[in-house]
């Protein structure tokens, strides 16, 4: 494995590494310590929120689709706060996919009758994060998420 | 996750507790279901979200499968007392646009 990300950077940044298999419980507890780290680090209650639900989404979507084989696959997400922003890495060595330009995007504006049921995951991560990317990384799908922490980013979303 | 059941003037009253995440949504739907829909079912029901810390897309695909059954019987799902992110992802979603959310679980029951 790679080292965390955000290590070396010019200022002390506070850090987070969790390994998880294919496992939701496993992923239950990730997201509680994840939000305890932000918690302890100060980061606004919202914000807190909009960044272990879009880590859910993420990480949920891996394990449910992301694996070669029906029974393994080796989840690591890193979470660095430093500069006004909690940045977040995932990465898995599963089948490739970019969720932000292969998965497809929903119609939100569609009455309740023509609505489809599901879809609404990686749409709303990119609608809660500052900023979305994906890489392929030698046999890795490597997700990297900022979520600027300043004050008047409070109230973007929507 | 666990789920309260009460009948307030013939309304359906489910109040979710805890959190619906992928893990859960599976008992959450389940639950749901028996109290809302079959021959005994209720038609007229109100989800009251006070107890709710957290729901993810999984939890949020429960709500639209019950609204799209309980409208194909003349039903009503209402939804009320979120808490901030959640009413945010719900925005963003656009379940604001296809379900009606009150503040307050009376103002969801002067709906019926």
């Amino acid at each position: 494995m790679t080292d965390a990300p955000g290590a070396g950077g010019q200022t002390q940044a506070a850090a987070f590494s969790f390994r998880l298999e294919k496992d939701l419980g496993e992923l239950s507890r990730m997201l509680v310590a994840l939000e305890e780290f932000a918690e302890t680090h100060g980061v606004p209650p919202l914000h807190t929120q909009r960044i272990t639900l879009s880590v859910d989404e993420l990480v949920t979507n891996i394990i449910k689709y992301g694996a070669r084989t029906p029974t393994s696959i080796h989840i690591q997400v890193w979470a660095t706060i430093a500069d006004d922003a909690f940045r977040i890495e995932i990465e898995d060595h599963g089948i490739p996919f970019d969720p932000f330009h292969e998965a497809p995007v929903p119609d939100t504006s569609l009455p309740l009758e023509e609505r489809p049921i599901g879809g609404l995951g990686v749409f709303l991560v990119q609608s809660l994060m500052s900023s979305t990317r994906y890489e392929r990384i030698k046999d890795r799908n490597r997700i990297t998420l900022t979520r600027s922490l300043s004050a008047s980013d409070q109230e973007e979303a929507q | 996750m666990n789920l309260k059941d009460v009948t307030k003037n013939g309304v359906l009253v489910l109040s979710p507790e805890g959190r619906i995440d992928t893990r859960t949504s599976g008992e959450f739907e389940r639950a749901v279901m028996a109290h809302a829909i079959g021959p005994e079912g209720a038609t007229q029901v109100v989800m009251n979200f006070a107890g709710l810390d957290y729901i993810n897309s999984t939890g949020m695909r429960v709500l639209l499968i019950l609204a799209k059954r309980l409208a194909g019987v003349k039903g009503k799902l209402v939804l009320c007392e979120m808490k901030e992110h959640i009413l945010e992802v719900f925005k963003i979603s656009g379940f604001n646009q296809i379900l009606t959310i009150t503040d307050s679980e009376a103002e969801a029951l002067e709906n019926f």
